[in-house]
């Protein structure tokens, strides 16, 4: 190899080398190791241009990216040869040296062109060739044919795009869910969760993201081990029911559908649930089911009012066969007859047969309110007429205070000797498992709150007791702690909408062991205060 | 002169039983156990006095008061309701029909005794 047949790159890599390379055998071995290797070099090209931009050296790798032989370029053409006509202005290639010159290399991307004239995106990288004063010389440009890169490039944004357009649909899908969604990690701790389980549990976002699932959960942690267990047997949980508090305390009943998350391994990575808020549902449900009951109830006492008006209609007239036919032997038998006194006693028999069938009448005929003033004693007379003997035998004693001349109610005597039923009757259970002497005590008197004037009534007992968590439930609609068939668990509620009928209501005083008192309270009608003004 | 009163009611104790009591009180006591023959009765016979029962099988009360208050003849009797029905729309349709009393059974014997002066006048 001669030195006019070495490229102009040799020449100047001789230059610089020769203070190094001192002796000329080294040379020697490093020039052609020198062009090996940059022939090595194939997938970049590496052209060096002199202060012109004269190509100087041509490697391997120019000549597959650009199509030029190395003979036919160096010396010959330009380095413009590789560029597009528009970019061959001085301005670009005077830009590239700027800034070579000012940071020591250039990285540019930009399209370049092959000997066919062909386009192709290019990563170059320009460097300047000094000489041993520091003075430049020429340029090294080293080029990638990015075309390849530009395509997966192309397709991963591609790629990217859809994922997000995927994710954007997704979560939009989740986002508008009225259920609530969330996962968790295998710890529990919220990963991810929807508007609407953040909206129906009253907390920001940001404030459920990371914190403990079984927080949301009414019973906390052990309804959490009751999902994860079941979830770990099954993989699944459906329509699993439980209960939620929101921020500000509301119980929300939910219907859960619950699974495990796997990642691409089949690795567990978590859980993920769907909350149905099924509060209302269950609301009306339930009131549902209460004005199903309700009907049931008032059909039955239809049923048994219409009974009960054909049996007493029935008793009417061997009734008064009877008592016409007694007055006529009384009236028929001599003085001091024997048969006198216990004809007598037959006759007051008969009375009071009269009185229940006449009673067992008016308390059939009880479906429509008649307000009439009403002395409170009637209704509860008329109560323990029914009920004494009752009383009786379940050995308890009845202790009356019912003052007379009370101030009149606005009232329906029906509706009220009603909840005089179902007082006694309550009474009377609740000492059915007492050994003390049982004692009902039904008193009646005036009070005066404020300005107003109330009539009480109240049926005490020393019965059970209602047990403090109790006393505010007894009177729900079919809240009962008597045996099934025993009791519906209407009556005090029936009690409370009666009063509510007539603007009064109900006390309850009970201690647990000693006894209840239930007292009712009605305003006196307007315009008979006598019992007060007197 | 002894007043007659004729008793309808398809009850044959009640019959028995006001017989009895109407005895006493020198009544003349004719019975009827239905409005059919009640009126046939009243096209030959004068009374003073009608007890109509008001619950009667094939003709009510209501309808044989009725019947009895169309002809003209006959509007001079008055017509007591003996009744086991007590209801106030009972007693209404009954006095409507034309009747001048309605009792509610059971009565007291003396009451009763006394509404039937007091309708005979």
């Amino acid at each position: 190899m001669t030195m006019i047949d070495k490229s102009n790159w040799e020449q100047m890599t001789d230059r610089d080398s020769r203070r190094v390379e001192e002796t000329p055998a080294r040379y020697h071995n490093l020039s052609p190791f020198l062009e090996s290797v940059l022939d090595s070099i194939t997938e970049y090209a590496i052209i060096a241009v002199d202060n012109r931009g004269m190509i100087a050296e041509f490697n391997r790798g120019a000549e597959n990216i650009f199509g030029w032989e190395k003979g036919e370029v160096i010396g010959k053409h330009n380095i413009s040869v590789t560029l597009l006509p528009c970019d061959q202005s001085r301005d670009v290639q005077a830009g590239i040296i700027r800034r070579v010159m000012a940071e020591g290399l250039c990285d540019v991307e930009m399209d370049r062109l092959r000997k066919g004239g062909e386009l192709f995106p290019a990563h170059s990288t320009v460097t300047a060739i000094r000489d041993k004063a520091g003075k430049t010389i020429g340029f090294v440009d080293i080029v990638r044919d990015i075309t390849q890169k530009r395509l997966l490039t192309r397709q991963r944004e591609a790629l990217e795009k859809q994922l997000r357009e995927t994710k954007d649909f997704l979560e939009n899908i989740m986002e508008s869910s009225v259920d609530g969604i969330v996962t968790t990690d295998l710890k529990g701790k919220i990963t991810y969760l929807n508007r609407a389980i953040a909206w129906m549990l009253e907390y920001p976002k940001e404030e459920l993201l990371g914190a403990h699932i079984s927080s949301v959960y009414t019973r906390g942690i052990d309804e959490a081990r009751q999902i994860m267990t079941a979830l770990r047997a099954h993989c699944r949980v459906e329509n699993y029911n439980m209960q939620i508090t929101s921020k500000s305390g509301l119980h929300l009943h939910i219907l859960t559908s619950a699974y495990l998350l796997q990642n691409e391994e089949g690795e567990l990575i978590g859980t993920a649930g769907i909350f149905k808020n099924v509060t209302e549902q269950k609301r009306l449900e339930l009131k549902l089911k209460e004005t199903q009951a309700y009907l049931v109830e008032a059909s039955k006492m239809r049923a048994l009012g219409e009974l009960v008006a054909g049996v007493a209609h029935e008793l009417n007239n061997p009734l008064m066969a009877s008592q016409t036919l007694l007055h006529v032997i009384l009236n028929n038998l001599h003085e001091g007859c024997p048969n006198r006194e216990r004809l007598e006693i037959v006759r007051k028999c008969n009375d009071r047969i009269e009185k229940i069938v006449n009673h067992l009448r008016e308390f059939s005929r009880q479906t429509d309110i008649h307000m009439k003033l009403t002395d409170i004693n009637y209704p509860i007379e008329n109560a323990l007429l029914i009920t004494s003997q009752q009383l009786l035998n379940h050995n308890i004693s009845i202790h009356k205070n019912l003052p007379e001349g009370l101030p009149k109610i606005l009232g329906d005597p029906n509706q009220l000797e009603q909840v005089f039923l179902n007082l006694i009757s309550n009474a009377r259970d609740a000492m059915d498992e007492v050994s003390t002497p049982r004692e009902l005590t039904i008193t009646s008197s005036c009070l005066y709150e404020d300005d107003d004037i109330f009539v009480v009534a109240s049926v005490k007992d020393n019965g059970i007791g209602i047990p403090r968590a109790n006393l505010d439930k007894v009177m729900e609609p079919f809240f009962t702690t008597k045996p099934v068939a025993k009791g519906t668990g209407l009556g005090l509620s029936l009690c409370f909408s009666i009063m509510e009928a007539h603007k009064g209501r109900i006390e309850i005083n009970s201690t647990s062991g000693a006894g209840t008192e239930v007292s009712i309270y009605i305003p006196v009608a307007s315009g008979d205060q006598r019992g007060i003004d007197d | 002169m002894t007043k007659k009163i004729l008793i309808v009611d398809d009850d044959e104790m009640i019959l028995v039983a006001l017989k009895e009591l109407l005895k006493r009180e020198s009544y003349e006591v004719h019975t009827s156990s239905n409005g059919f023959d009640a009126l046939e009765r009243l096209k030959n016979e004068r009374f003073d006095l009608l007890v109509l029962d008001v619950i009667m099988p094939r003709m009510d009360g209501i309808e044989l008061c009725r019947r009895i208050r169309e002809q003209e003849q006959l509007n001079y009797i008055p017509i007591i309701f003996l009744t086991a029905k007590s209801q106030e729309e009972d007693r209404a349709i009954g006095l409507g029909a034309g009747a001048d009393f309605f009792l509610s059974k059971p009565i007291s014997p003396e009451k009763l005794l006394k509404m039937f002066s007091v309708a005979i006048g």
